[in-house]
């Protein structure tokens, strides 16, 4: 019992040790780390190099896969410019592996004592100290639980069942394989799951045969594990997360029969290989690992051209994707704080003409071409991208004689926030009521509102789209305030007797978001007017 | 459209959805196009209009805004419905044109 429970506890504490590394180290590079990205991602070796260093900080392909879909889908970098990074990452993650293959004991605990005083003298408390502390702590209890699975593992050897179970799955390199996927699928990681085995082989538990069969079997795991994760994803999500399973496949596929035709030809192979490099069996199997990664990411590099091209013709971009992407903010034109701001103000415009299809599933007269929640994601994406376009244009120097313009559009930003979610809001309430007579006085009440909201954020979309001053000026008139209008509809309602309270609630909900909407609808026209009208602007 | 001394009327009629709209608007807009004179009354006679979509009040906000800018006295005759009379208080389009109840009161009030 106390065997299994070293190697549970061993386990308890790798895991601990992986995801503090992950979670401190992501702390650490975020911001960096997409700066980076951005520009990695223009040439082909940068971002191969970023992909190595990435996956060796995060220890995780699935992360960096992740990663680079959602900067692809906010239109902040290009498919074809993460691929790269995403291949290349997979080889990143042999860093630990091979770490882990060297008896480095003594460094561990040497660390696990000095970040314990460290944090006994509250450094974790101090910003700057906070994530890297975090990360060798990490590492250290990484290793410390490497160090009791291998402690555990070697008496459970001579345990009755363990020994008989051992010598079956010697006796089928497919089961060992089956393994090394299955695990992988359930530890989301065939790098850890290829240190645990490193692990094992140390303590005798595993031969060399049977763990090259998991580490292979861990890349198909590894390959699967991203398909399941990413089954729901459509357009250019999907195109990334193909090309890291194409990653895997590729890997699989070369050394798989290369293994086999080994042990049974007994023809020289991977096998032969690692052995003629190093003589000790942990080395062996991390080396395993490393050739796999690269042999995958050498042959996928090779292919990635037309590959990419095949993906994208079978996963085109989603239409939310491409509503996602902005069309007037690029970075170049951050070198001249005018043009940046027009372009911000532009880019506003186009989130606001979103807003009226939001209202398309509510209304009684209209198709709905997209649903609402699409739109209200590729809207906030943009706002969310219009926002970090204007941090850097209010951190330069050249922008200070500017900066009332900025703030105006940062308040537009906010103004644009809370109308998508006011509209999201609002299209739930009414969605809420379910179908109805059509001759229902409460229901013409609803369809009449959602008539007017829409002419009126149409309005709106012309109006920024032109800046024509008259439009601009009719739409300050059309949201004037309608507080005195919404009570009298409500108390209106409110007299009608075959109404029930959920109908009132409903009304109350509705009527007040209108007004909410066309409250913030008029601020964001004020503030357009504001810089419109004033002649030394943008 | 009517021409009794300098008040031009634009009649709709029926439900003005989506696809009603889009086969009115070009025909509406040459409509309001041909009146340029300042001294004109235009009025869009909306008493038979039965249901108003949010494009057939663009339409309206449209032709109300050329009329302004050629300035042009408008109104409209309001409609019978409750329900588009509704709408265009809602709309907030109460501000843009005055409301008559026919043809005759707008010739008396302009």
């Amino acid at each position: 019992m106390e065997i299994f429970l070293d190697i549970f506890a061993g386990l308890g504490l790798f895991f601990v040790g992986v995801k503090l590394i992950g979670a401190n180290l992501k702390q650490l590079t975020g911001k960096w780390f997409r700066g980076l990205m951005a520009a990695a991602t223009e040439s082909g070796l940068r971002a191969s190099l970023l992909g190595l260093l990435s996956g060796a900080l995060t220890q995780s392909s699935n992360a960096i896969t992740f990663i680079s879909i959602s900067m692809v889908t906010a239109g902040l970098v290009e498919v074809a410019g993460v691929i790269p990074m995403v291949i290349w990452a997979n080889v990143g993650t042999s860093l630990l592996v091979l770490v882990a293959a060297v008896d480095i004991n003594l460094v561990v605990l040497f660390l696990l004592g000095a970040t314990g005083v460290a944090y006994y003298f509250d450094l974790d408390n101090k910003p700057r100290f906070r994530h890297g502390l975090g990360a060798v702590l990490g590492l250290s209890l990484l290793f410390m639980g490497l160090e009791l699975i291998k402690h555990g593992s070697v008496p459970l050897r001579s345990v009755a069942g363990v020994a008989d179970f051992l010598t079956f799955a010697a006796s089928s390199y497919f089961l060992a394989f089956l393994i090394g996927a299955v695990l992988t699928m359930v530890a989301q990681s065939s790098a850890t799951v290829t240190i645990i085995a490193v692990a094992m082989t140390n303590a005798g538990l595993l031969t060399l045969d049977q763990t090259i069969a998991i580490v292979i079997g861990a890349s198909l795991g590894s390959g699967l594990s991203i398909g399941v994760l990413t089954a729901n994803l459509k357009g250019i999500g999907r195109q990334i997360a193909w090309m890291q399973i194409g990653v895997k496949i590729v890997g699989v596929a070369i050394f798989l029969p290369l293994f086999v035709l080994e042990v049974s030809t007994g023809l020289p192979g991977i096998k032969a290989l690692v052995t003629s490099c190093t003589p000790h069996i942990a080395t062996q199997v991390a080396l395993v690992y490393l050739f796999l990664q690269i042999a995958s990411a050498v042959i996928t590099m090779l292919l990635r051209k037309p590959v990419t091209a095949l993906i994208a013709r079978h996963s085109p971009p989603t239409d939310e994707e491409l509503l996602s992407q902005p069309h007037y903010l690029y970075d170049e034109a951050l070198t001249d704080v005018p043009s940046a701001l027009e372009l911000v103000e532009r880019e506003q415009a186009r989130a606001f003409g979103y807003l009226p299809n939001l209202l398309d599933g509510v209304r009684a007269d209209a198709t709905m071409v997209m649903s609402a929640q699409a739109l209200h994601v590729a809207g906030q994406s943009l706002i969310d991208q219009c926002d970090a376009f204007l941090a850097e244009i209010v951190d330069q120097n050249e922008a200070k004689d500017m900066l009332p313009e900025a703030f105006n559009l940062q308040k537009r930003n906010e103004i644009l926030s809370g109308l998508f979610t006011a509209l999201d809001d609002y299209v739930q309430t009414v969605s809420r009521i379910g179908p109805r007579d059509e001759d229902d006085k409460f229901v013409r009440l609803i369809f009449a509102l959602g008539e007017s909201l829409h002419t009126i954020l149409d309005l709106g979309k012309d109006a920024f789209q032109t800046r024509d001053r008259d439009d601009l000026a009719i739409l300050l008139d059309f949201t004037a305030d309608r507080s005195a209008q919404m009570d009298s509809i409500r108390r209106r309602a409110m007299s009608v007797n075959d109404m029930s309270p959920g109908d009132h609630s409903a009304l109350y909900t509705t009527t007040t978001l209108f007004e909410r909407i066309l409250w913030l609808t008029r601020r964001y026209g004020e503030l357009a007017v504001e810089m419109v009208f004033a002649p030394e602007t943008v | 459209m009517t021409d009794v001394a300098q008040l031009k009327s634009i009649k709709l009629a029926g439900r003005l959805d989506t696809s009603r709209v889009g086969e009115i608007e070009t025909g509406f807009y040459a409509e309001v196009g041909f009146i340029k004179d300042p001294s004109a009354i235009a009025i869009i006679d909306l008493s038979e209009v039965t249901f108003l979509s949010s494009l057939g009040i663009r339409l309206l906000v449209t032709a109300g805004k050329t009329f302004q800018q050629r300035g042009i006295r408008f109104g409209l005759v309001a409609s019978q419905s409750h329900d588009v009379m509704e709408a265009l208080e809602i709309s907030g389009i109460t501000g843009l044109f005055r409301f008559f109840e026919n043809e005759e009161e707008a010739r008396a009030a302009f």
